[in-house]
């Protein structure tokens, strides 16, 4: 009966997406075939939308029955908001030995095995080192005498909540409750005076590190290398009291048949393999101790950095995101 | 029959305003509709009703963004009309070659996005290689400066992204002005400013006015420009709307906002049709 093929023959396939751009380019060049190479699945790369819509449209499409991929690439506060509306697939355990090998911030168990860590990024002290000499290397130089010198990030989404929580206030456990919030924007606002751009939108930050408009502020680690690479004066530096460091996760919509290719991408994710990949070619950092991986220190310390993060506040910002916003809308405008 | 055949016209030429209709309605009662709904953290909003967001609005921020939006629109619209009505004016007067050169001219200036001239400016004003190096050369400033972020910056930018719309709206109008009366006028004794007030204002107040209030209406919801180059103590009430909506995740209260926002719009509506109404009465 040659009109039959057999189960072996049959093509199997995974949709995954990821941000736009070089994100998703470096995966479907970099990563994808790794693991098509690894297991025979083949990789459909996506784009997904930045912002509060991935979520809104990904939810309705699952109601639909119909998400667009098969895995996607989700920020840490949307894979709360995301459980909450019951969007993402259990995970088991047992189909993914490698989990143990990420590092151990990342195996603690949460409510729901939904999510496994993809990789993670930072936000440190980016600097004209031109203009900023001694370069710093805390962030209380934030608030010494720099009038207009900085451009931060605006909003609740701003890592300087967790600066300034873990910098003057022992730790981000203080946004756990509205009255800590205030007291930490109340610390936010005596920057008012150093800061010239409260920038929503990397891009105005980055046009403003380039022209020379700002002295420094807060920004991407991997920007800045890329900015680096490509001729700007600018310095990226983890401050002793540590980078703040966000981490995306692979999440599976409920409505996905593909069950099994996904976890074993999600395997496969887990491995020193897929994580150098990463570090190399994505310039996202690892999600696995270094000790675990081959990367020279250069390629290491393009990505990463072994003072001690400052993890983002996720819990407090699903939490408190309204209040906090408009907190922060409050300080920043009056 | 002939009742068929005239209700086959109707329906042929009702499909505009029913479209009109619906794309404006629909989107406008799901704003209604959540605006009322409570706030779900996890999503957009949930089922019930509250009026929590539009207590919420009275808060002097909100009303002092909202005053921010109104004075912006005000200003760029009186400048555009200021700049516009001149320039299309002599844009009219000339060949027609030229004229066509010019309308294709400012029609591209509306392909470019407003987040890539935003940006533009961004760079334009900035202190490395912006418009202050140019000063200097010219003798006008001492040093190159940054002049963003600024209220300057801002309008500047809105004006350059308004300003064809004010043009092509003048552009029918003037072009029909008869040369003929302003040259009556002239040889009755008027001077040019004369001449200029009592025929070519009573005879282009209407359209001068319609022009003023779309500039004026772009400029209310500018969301990029103030935000790239204004100061925060001025971002308008558009920038706070989008703020609460995507990263606030609150959409009652940006809905709540936006009805607040689209109150104050249309009183400066009826606000401007008032008054270009009650002086061509006067």
């Amino acid at each position: 009966m040659p009109f039959i093929r057999s189960a072996k023959g049959t093509a199997r396939s995974l949709k995954i997406s990821t941000f736009g751009g070089y994100f998703e380019r470096s995966f479907a060049e970099h990563v994808y075939p790794a693991f098509t190479r690894a297991t025979g699945i083949a990789v459909q790369s996506i784009e997904q939308p930045e912002g509060a819509q991935f979520l809104f449209q990904l939810v309705e499409a699952n109601k639909a029955g119909s998400p667009p991929m098969d895995l996607c690439c989700t920020l840490n506060i949307d894979v709360l908001r995301g459980r909450a509306q019951g969007l993402w697939r259990g995970f088991d355990h047992a189909k993914l030995p490698n989990f143990t090998q990420l590092s151990g911030k990342f195996q603690d168990s949460q409510s729901a095995f939904d999510s496994v860590a993809a990789m993670s990024w930072y936000m440190t002290f980016v600097i004209n080192p031109d203009e900023m000499k001694p370069a710093p290397d805390s962030w209380t130089a934030l608030w010494d005498t720099h009038p207009n010198a900085w451009g931060v990030m605006s909003g609740s989404v701003s890592p300087i909540l967790e600066i300034t929580a873990q910098t003057y206030f022992g730790g981000t456990e203080i946004l756990m409750s509205q009255h800590g919030i205030d007291k930490v924007i109340a610390k936010i606002a005596e920057l008012k005076g150093n800061v010239k751009l409260w920038w929503q939108d990397e891009g105005t930050m980055q046009t403003a590190l380039v022209n020379d408009e700002v002295a420094g502020g807060i920004y991407m680690h991997d920007t800045a290398m890329v900015m680096v690479k490509n001729g700007t004066s600018v310095r990226s530096i983890f401050p002793k009291e540590g980078a703040v460091e966000s981490t995306n996760f692979w999440c599976q919509p409920n409505a996905s048949a593909k069950t099994d290719e996904a976890q074993e991408f999600l395997n496969f994710s887990c491995t020193p393999e897929a994580q150098q990949l990463v570090a190399r070619f994505v310039g996202s950092a690892p999600v696995i101790d270094r000790a675990k991986l081959n990367l020279t220190d250069a390629e290491f310390a393009s990505v990463s950095s072994s003072i001690p993060s400052i993890p983002a506040a996720t819990q407090a910002r699903f939490q408190f995101t309204d209040y906090m916003e408009r907190q922060f809308t409050k300080m920043v405008t009056s | 029959m002939q009742h068929a055949a005239r209700l086959r016209l109707a329906l042929l030429l009702s499909w505009p305003t029913l479209t009109l209709l619906g794309l404006v309605a629909i989107p406008a009662l799901l704003l209604i509709r959540i605006s009322i709904a409570p706030r779900d953290p996890s999503g957009m909003w949930s089922p019930g009703f509250t009026l929590h967001a539009y207590r919420a609005l009275m808060e002097p921020e909100l009303l002092g963004a909202l005053l921010d939006s109104v004075e912006m629109a005000v200003v760029v619209a009186a400048i555009s009309l200021g700049l516009g009505f001149p320039l299309t004016y002599l844009i009219t007067r000339m060949r027609r070659g030229q004229q066509v050169v010019w309308l294709v001219f400012l029609l591209t200036t509306l392909s470019l996005s407003d987040v890539l001239i935003a940006f533009s400016w961004q760079v334009m004003l900035s202190k490395r290689i912006g418009l202050s190096n140019v000063f200097v050369a010219l003798g006008l400033m001492d040093a190159p400066a940054s002049l963003t972020p600024s209220s300057g910056a801002v309008i500047a930018c809105l004006v350059y992204l308004v300003l064809p719309f004010t043009v092509l709206t003048l552009f029918p109008v003037l072009s029909r002005l008869k040369t003929d009366v302003i040259e009556a006028a002239r040889t009755l004794g008027a001077s040019p400013l004369r001449a200029f007030t009592s025929v070519v204002v009573p005879l282009t107040r209407g359209p001068a006015m319609i022009a003023f209030l779309m500039a004026a209406i772009l400029t209310v919801g500018a969301y990029v420009p103030p935000l790239v180059l204004g100061r925060p103590q001025h971002w308008p009430m558009a920038v706070l709307i989008g703020s609460t909506a995507l990263a606030g995740h609150d959409l009652p209260r940006a809905s709540a906002m936006s009805i607040f926002l689209l109150g104050a719009t249309i009183l400066l509506a009826i606000l401007t049709a008032r008054v270009a109404r009650g002086r061509r009465r006067a």
